[in-house]
């Protein structure tokens, strides 16, 4: 780990995604990043975090998070240590959601338009996001 | 049924929800609840006044949303002011634009509810 990443686990409890979003928020002011990109950061953080606590299916009910910043990005880890999805059917099920009128699923549509790069690798041994913001 | 304090005022055909700092399920049923009490005694506008939240999510928007065609049903609306430019971005990802109606400040909400 370099010196300045930070890294943080957080209980899968309600508002806890909050606590992730204060670490976001104080490291994407330490690299300069403007207050609104500072809030898609965050906003983007609670879906991946929300998405965790709702469907990773973890034994231990925590996430583990990593934050690491450059001259160029915040860029924030999101593991979960839960079963792991499929991308497509998570999508086509998403897809029917919408179909079917219903409100919810829009987490990871969310992440890919507030952030400005993710990545998403699931297996089962876990879901890990992987998340950017420029400066 | 929430235990959250959700504040709302009367402007003559328009209540207005001040909505909390961070608009998650828990307090999206708060306001559901309070707009569902509302609809009871005849409001069929709604008003939400965004000036302290900072945070949204999906879930609680989706709540959100299921409110506004409940007003929809009754011939009523439900509007948006002062929100940050990260939750107006939110929702116009997940269509609220196309659903509500979205102001800068309260008087040019009221102002444009009372025209309608």
């Amino acid at each position: 780990m370099k010196t300045d990443d930070v890294d943080l686990s957080i209980p899968m409890l309600p508002d806890m995604e909050l606590t992730a979003t204060t670490v976001a928020e104080s490291l994407g002011a330490f690299i300069g990043l403007e207050a609104t990109k500072i809030d898609e950061v965050k906003m983007a953080l609670i879906e991946a975090c929300i998405n965790a606590f709702e469907h990773s299916r973890s034994h231990e009910r925590r996430i583990d998070l990593s934050f690491k910043i450059s001259d160029k990005a915040l860029t924030i880890t999101i593991s979960d240590g839960g079963d792991g999805f499929n991308m497509d059917d998570a999508l086509r099920r998403i897809e029917e959601k919408r179909d079917k009128g219903e409100k919810r699923g829009w987490g990871l549509t969310l992440i890919a338009e507030l952030m400005d790069e993710v990545d998403i690798a699931s297996s089962p041994s876990g879901t890990l996001v992987k998340m950017s913001k420029y400066r | 049924m929430s235990t959250e304090s959700i504040p709302v005022t009367v402007n003559g055909k328009v209540a207005i929800v001040t909505a909390p700092g961070y608009v998650n399920e828990k307090s999206a049923e708060a306001i559901s609840e309070e707009c569902s009490g509302l609809i009871n005694d005849g409001v069929s506008l709604v008003l939400i006044d965004m000036r302290d939240c900072r945070m949204v999510n999906s879930v609680g928007v989706a709540i959100i949303i299921e409110i506004i065609e409940v007003l929809d049903e009754q011939g009523g609306s439900l509007s948006f002011c002062r929100l940050s430019e990260t939750i107006a971005k939110t929702f116009q990802i997940m269509g609220l634009k196309e659903l509500a109606g979205m102001y800068s400040d309260q008087e040019e909400a009221l102002a444009a509810l009372a025209a309608a």
